[in-house]
Protein backbone atom coordinates (compact mmCIF):
# COMPACT_ATOMS: atom_id res chain seq x y z
CA UNK A 1 0.00 0.00 0.00
CA UNK A 2 1.47 3.17 -1.34
CA UNK A 3 1.60 6.22 1.19
CA UNK A 4 0.10 8.26 -1.49
CA UNK A 5 -2.93 6.35 -2.00
CA UNK A 6 -6.05 7.06 -0.01
CA UNK A 7 -8.87 4.05 0.86
CA UNK A 8 -12.26 4.75 2.66
CA UNK A 9 -11.56 3.69 6.19
CA UNK A 10 -13.58 0.84 6.04
CA UNK A 11 -15.39 -0.61 3.22
CA UNK A 12 -12.96 0.26 1.23
CA UNK A 13 -13.58 -2.55 -1.26
CA UNK A 14 -10.54 -4.48 -0.41
CA UNK A 15 -11.11 -6.77 2.81
CA UNK A 16 -7.41 -6.86 3.39
CA UNK A 17 -7.18 -3.03 2.85
CA UNK A 18 -9.83 -3.13 5.91
CA UNK A 19 -8.65 -5.55 8.00
CA UNK A 20 -4.81 -3.46 7.95
CA UNK A 21 -6.97 -0.11 8.85
CA UNK A 22 -9.21 -1.37 11.38
CA UNK A 23 -5.86 -2.91 13.06
CA UNK A 24 -3.97 0.24 12.13
CA UNK A 25 -6.63 2.41 13.87
CA UNK A 26 -6.75 -0.41 17.13
CA UNK A 27 -3.00 -0.17 17.54
CA UNK A 28 -2.84 3.50 17.64
CA UNK A 29 -5.93 4.15 20.15
CA UNK A 30 -4.28 1.89 21.98
CA UNK A 31 -0.69 2.97 22.21
CA UNK A 32 -2.26 6.42 22.50
CA UNK A 33 -4.46 5.38 26.25
CA UNK A 34 -1.28 4.34 27.48
CA UNK A 35 -1.52 0.47 27.07
CA UNK A 36 2.07 -1.02 25.94
CA UNK A 37 0.35 -3.94 25.30
CA UNK A 38 -2.86 -5.10 23.88
CA UNK A 39 -4.27 -8.52 23.17
CA UNK A 40 -6.60 -8.70 20.15
CA UNK A 41 -8.43 -11.70 18.61
CA UNK A 42 -7.28 -11.45 15.16
CA UNK A 43 -10.00 -13.75 13.81
CA UNK A 44 -12.78 -11.98 15.32
CA UNK A 45 -11.02 -9.34 13.33
CA UNK A 46 -11.42 -11.33 9.85
CA UNK A 47 -14.96 -12.16 10.96
CA UNK A 48 -15.85 -8.80 11.42
CA UNK A 49 -14.58 -7.45 7.82
CA UNK A 50 -15.79 -10.63 6.27
CA UNK A 51 -19.78 -10.37 7.29
CA UNK A 52 -19.97 -6.51 7.15
CA UNK A 53 -18.77 -6.96 3.39
CA UNK A 54 -19.96 -10.32 2.85
CA UNK A 55 -23.84 -10.54 4.81
CA UNK A 56 -24.32 -6.96 4.97
CA UNK A 57 -27.76 -7.04 7.33
CA UNK A 58 -29.57 -4.49 4.20
CA UNK A 59 -30.79 -6.81 1.24
CA UNK A 60 -29.39 -4.72 -0.97
CA UNK A 61 -25.75 -4.69 0.55
CA UNK A 62 -23.05 -2.92 1.46
CA UNK A 63 -22.30 -1.13 -1.96
CA UNK A 64 -25.59 0.97 -1.76
CA UNK A 65 -25.72 1.40 1.79
CA UNK A 66 -25.43 4.86 3.07
CA UNK A 67 -22.56 5.55 5.57
CA UNK A 68 -24.94 5.54 8.96
CA UNK A 69 -25.73 1.95 7.72
CA UNK A 70 -21.83 1.11 6.67
CA UNK A 71 -21.08 2.08 10.61
CA UNK A 72 -24.41 0.49 12.19
CA UNK A 73 -22.98 -2.77 10.55
CA UNK A 74 -19.38 -2.67 12.11
CA UNK A 75 -20.53 -1.14 14.88
CA UNK A 76 -23.08 -3.85 16.28
CA UNK A 77 -20.76 -6.77 14.85
CA UNK A 78 -17.69 -5.19 16.29
CA UNK A 79 -19.36 -5.37 19.98
CA UNK A 80 -20.90 -8.59 19.13
CA UNK A 81 -17.50 -10.35 18.28
CA UNK A 82 -15.43 -8.50 21.03
CA UNK A 83 -12.14 -8.45 19.17
CA UNK A 84 -10.28 -6.68 21.75
CA UNK A 85 -9.59 -8.90 24.74
CA UNK A 86 -7.45 -6.24 27.04
CA UNK A 87 -9.85 -4.05 29.34
CA UNK A 88 -9.13 -0.05 29.02
CA UNK A 89 -7.00 1.52 32.29
CA UNK A 90 -9.68 1.07 35.21
CA UNK A 91 -8.28 4.93 36.35
CA UNK A 92 -9.11 6.55 33.18
CA UNK A 93 -11.95 4.64 32.35
CA UNK A 94 -13.73 3.97 35.43
CA UNK A 95 -17.05 1.44 35.49
CA UNK A 96 -16.12 1.39 31.27
CA UNK A 97 -12.86 0.19 31.63
CA UNK A 98 -14.39 -3.56 30.10
CA UNK A 99 -16.08 -1.40 27.27
CA UNK A 100 -13.50 -1.42 25.65
CA UNK A 101 -15.04 -2.95 22.05
CA UNK A 102 -17.74 -0.30 22.07
CA UNK A 103 -15.39 2.90 23.03
CA UNK A 104 -13.27 1.77 19.60
CA UNK A 105 -16.04 0.92 17.64
CA UNK A 106 -17.52 3.95 18.19
CA UNK A 107 -14.36 5.94 17.72
CA UNK A 108 -13.90 4.50 14.42
CA UNK A 109 -17.55 5.38 13.05
CA UNK A 110 -17.27 8.86 14.38
CA UNK A 111 -13.94 9.53 12.34
CA UNK A 112 -15.01 7.36 9.47
CA UNK A 113 -18.43 9.89 9.08
CA UNK A 114 -16.57 12.71 9.25
CA UNK A 115 -15.29 13.40 5.68
CA UNK A 116 -17.80 10.61 4.63
CA UNK A 117 -20.36 11.33 1.35
CA UNK A 118 -23.87 10.41 1.14
CA UNK A 119 -24.91 10.27 -2.95
CA UNK A 120 -28.51 11.20 -2.86
CA UNK A 121 -30.31 10.56 -6.12
CA UNK A 122 -33.65 11.85 -4.81
CA UNK A 123 -31.97 15.28 -4.24
CA UNK A 124 -29.59 14.64 -6.91
CA UNK A 125 -26.22 15.73 -5.38
CA UNK A 126 -23.72 14.28 -3.54
CA UNK A 127 -23.86 15.67 0.26
CA UNK A 128 -20.48 15.61 2.38
CA UNK A 129 -20.33 15.26 6.09
CA UNK A 130 -17.79 18.09 6.88
CA UNK A 131 -18.67 18.49 10.54
CA UNK A 132 -17.72 16.14 13.03
CA UNK A 133 -20.10 14.51 15.04
CA UNK A 134 -19.78 15.83 18.82
CA UNK A 135 -22.01 14.66 22.08
CA UNK A 136 -21.51 15.44 25.37
CA UNK A 137 -19.86 13.14 27.96
CA UNK A 138 -23.16 12.09 29.79
CA UNK A 139 -24.39 11.09 26.68
CA UNK A 140 -20.97 9.45 25.69
CA UNK A 141 -21.35 6.88 28.53
CA UNK A 142 -24.90 6.37 28.29
CA UNK A 143 -24.15 5.46 24.51
CA UNK A 144 -21.57 3.27 25.23
CA UNK A 145 -23.08 1.08 27.67
CA UNK A 146 -25.78 0.67 24.86
CA UNK A 147 -23.59 -0.66 22.61
CA UNK A 148 -21.85 -2.85 24.60
CA UNK A 149 -25.23 -5.02 24.72
CA UNK A 150 -25.86 -4.63 20.82
CA UNK A 151 -26.49 -7.57 18.70
CA UNK A 152 -26.19 -7.23 15.24
CA UNK A 153 -29.77 -7.95 13.54
CA UNK A 154 -31.49 -6.49 16.71
CA UNK A 155 -29.79 -3.48 16.70
CA UNK A 156 -28.43 -2.59 13.08
CA UNK A 157 -31.35 -0.33 12.17
CA UNK A 158 -31.29 1.33 15.57
CA UNK A 159 -27.61 2.09 15.84
CA UNK A 160 -28.07 3.52 11.82
CA UNK A 161 -30.77 5.99 12.86
CA UNK A 162 -28.38 7.05 15.99
CA UNK A 163 -25.15 7.67 13.74
CA UNK A 164 -27.89 9.41 11.47
CA UNK A 165 -29.39 11.99 14.06
CA UNK A 166 -25.79 12.66 15.20
CA UNK A 167 -24.72 13.47 11.77
CA UNK A 168 -27.16 15.08 11.00
CA UNK A 169 -27.26 17.23 14.15
CA UNK A 170 -23.99 17.85 13.41
CA UNK A 171 -24.45 18.86 9.70
CA UNK A 172 -27.84 20.18 9.14
CA UNK A 173 -27.97 20.64 5.38
CA UNK A 174 -27.75 16.88 4.92
CA UNK A 175 -31.07 15.98 6.22
CA UNK A 176 -33.73 15.53 4.36
CA UNK A 177 -36.56 18.23 5.25
CA UNK A 178 -38.66 17.20 8.44
CA UNK A 179 -41.78 17.23 7.57
CA UNK A 180 -43.66 14.40 10.13
CA UNK B 1 -36.16 -69.36 -22.87
CA UNK B 2 -38.75 -66.54 -24.27
CA UNK B 3 -40.02 -65.67 -21.05
CA UNK B 4 -37.21 -66.00 -19.38
CA UNK B 5 -35.68 -63.24 -21.80
CA UNK B 6 -39.02 -61.63 -21.47
CA UNK B 7 -38.80 -61.08 -17.39
CA UNK B 8 -34.69 -60.35 -17.80
CA UNK B 9 -35.97 -57.24 -20.22
CA UNK B 10 -38.80 -56.59 -18.43
CA UNK B 11 -36.37 -55.95 -15.21
CA UNK B 12 -33.49 -54.05 -17.54
CA UNK B 13 -36.30 -52.07 -18.47
CA UNK B 14 -37.77 -51.02 -15.02
CA UNK B 15 -34.51 -50.66 -13.18
CA UNK B 16 -33.97 -47.80 -16.15
CA UNK B 17 -36.74 -46.08 -15.93
CA UNK B 18 -36.34 -46.00 -11.94
CA UNK B 19 -33.06 -44.54 -12.42
CA UNK B 20 -33.93 -41.88 -14.87
CA UNK B 21 -37.10 -41.28 -12.70
CA UNK B 22 -34.57 -40.49 -9.50
CA UNK B 23 -32.26 -38.15 -11.36
CA UNK B 24 -34.71 -36.27 -12.31
CA UNK B 25 -36.60 -35.74 -9.39
CA UNK B 26 -33.19 -35.11 -7.22
CA UNK B 27 -32.82 -32.24 -10.20
CA UNK B 28 -36.35 -31.01 -9.25
CA UNK B 29 -35.41 -31.20 -5.15
CA UNK B 30 -32.68 -29.25 -5.73
CA UNK B 31 -33.70 -26.62 -7.54
CA UNK B 32 -36.63 -25.84 -5.05
CA UNK B 33 -33.65 -26.39 -2.20
CA UNK B 34 -31.80 -23.56 -3.75
CA UNK B 35 -34.94 -21.20 -4.36
CA UNK B 36 -36.00 -21.75 -0.68
CA UNK B 37 -32.76 -20.70 -0.20
CA UNK B 38 -32.34 -17.57 -1.99
CA UNK B 39 -35.38 -16.82 -0.01
CA UNK B 40 -34.46 -17.42 3.55
CA UNK B 41 -31.27 -15.43 3.03
CA UNK B 42 -33.25 -12.63 2.18
CA UNK B 43 -35.36 -12.98 4.67
CA UNK B 44 -32.42 -12.60 7.35
CA UNK B 45 -28.98 -12.87 5.44
CA UNK B 46 -27.09 -12.08 8.55
CA UNK B 47 -27.97 -15.08 9.86
CA UNK B 48 -28.20 -17.59 7.47
CA UNK B 49 -25.19 -16.20 6.06
CA UNK B 50 -22.98 -17.14 2.53
CA UNK B 51 -20.37 -15.96 0.63
CA UNK B 52 -22.27 -14.20 -2.31
CA UNK B 53 -24.10 -10.66 -2.51
CA UNK B 54 -27.70 -11.69 -2.72
CA UNK B 55 -30.04 -12.08 -5.75
CA UNK B 56 -32.84 -10.64 -4.76
CA UNK B 57 -31.58 -7.19 -4.44
CA UNK B 58 -30.48 -7.00 -8.15
CA UNK B 59 -35.17 -7.12 -8.50
CA UNK B 60 -35.94 -4.70 -5.65
CA UNK B 61 -35.69 -0.77 -6.08
CA UNK B 62 -34.25 1.04 -3.64
CA UNK B 63 -33.59 4.80 -3.32
CA UNK B 64 -29.27 4.94 -4.06
CA UNK B 65 -28.08 6.81 -1.18
CA UNK B 66 -25.23 5.41 -0.92
CA UNK B 67 -21.97 6.63 0.47
CA UNK B 68 -18.57 6.09 1.01
CA UNK B 69 -17.09 6.79 4.33
CA UNK B 70 -13.74 8.88 5.10
CA UNK B 71 -11.04 8.40 2.85
CA UNK B 72 -8.17 8.47 4.79
CA UNK B 73 -3.77 7.27 3.92
CA UNK B 74 -2.31 4.62 6.32
CA UNK B 75 -0.35 7.64 8.10
CA UNK B 76 -3.91 9.83 8.35
CA UNK B 77 -5.49 6.55 10.12
CA UNK B 78 -2.82 6.93 12.77
CA UNK B 79 -3.16 10.07 13.18
CA UNK B 80 -7.05 10.04 13.40
CA UNK B 81 -6.53 7.76 16.00
CA UNK B 82 -4.21 9.07 18.46
CA UNK B 83 -6.00 12.26 17.54
CA UNK B 84 -9.27 10.83 19.21
CA UNK B 85 -8.20 8.76 22.37
CA UNK B 86 -6.76 12.13 23.12
CA UNK B 87 -9.67 13.82 23.12
CA UNK B 88 -11.59 11.31 24.73
CA UNK B 89 -8.76 11.42 27.55
CA UNK B 90 -8.88 14.71 27.54
CA UNK B 91 -12.82 15.06 28.18
CA UNK B 92 -12.25 12.41 30.78
CA UNK B 93 -9.60 13.70 32.72
CA UNK B 94 -12.14 17.07 33.08
CA UNK B 95 -14.89 14.89 34.58
CA UNK B 96 -17.86 16.61 33.25
CA UNK B 97 -20.84 14.59 32.75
Amino acid sequence: MSTSQKFNILFSGSQTADTVNLCRYIDEYAATLGLSRLDINTGAINTIIAVTNQQFPWIPGAVKASPFKKVAAFTTNFVAEKPIITPFPEDKFGILATHQNAIIAYALSIDALEGATINCEKRKKQIVLSNRIKISQHYWQDLIVALSNCIPVHHFNCVSLIYESLAYRANPDASYEPTI
Amino acid sequence: MKIAHALWMHLVLTSFVGIIETIIMNKVAQQHEAEAFKVLRAVNPAILGGTQPLQIAKDVQFPNAAGGLRLVSPEEIRALAHSSAQNLLSALALGNV
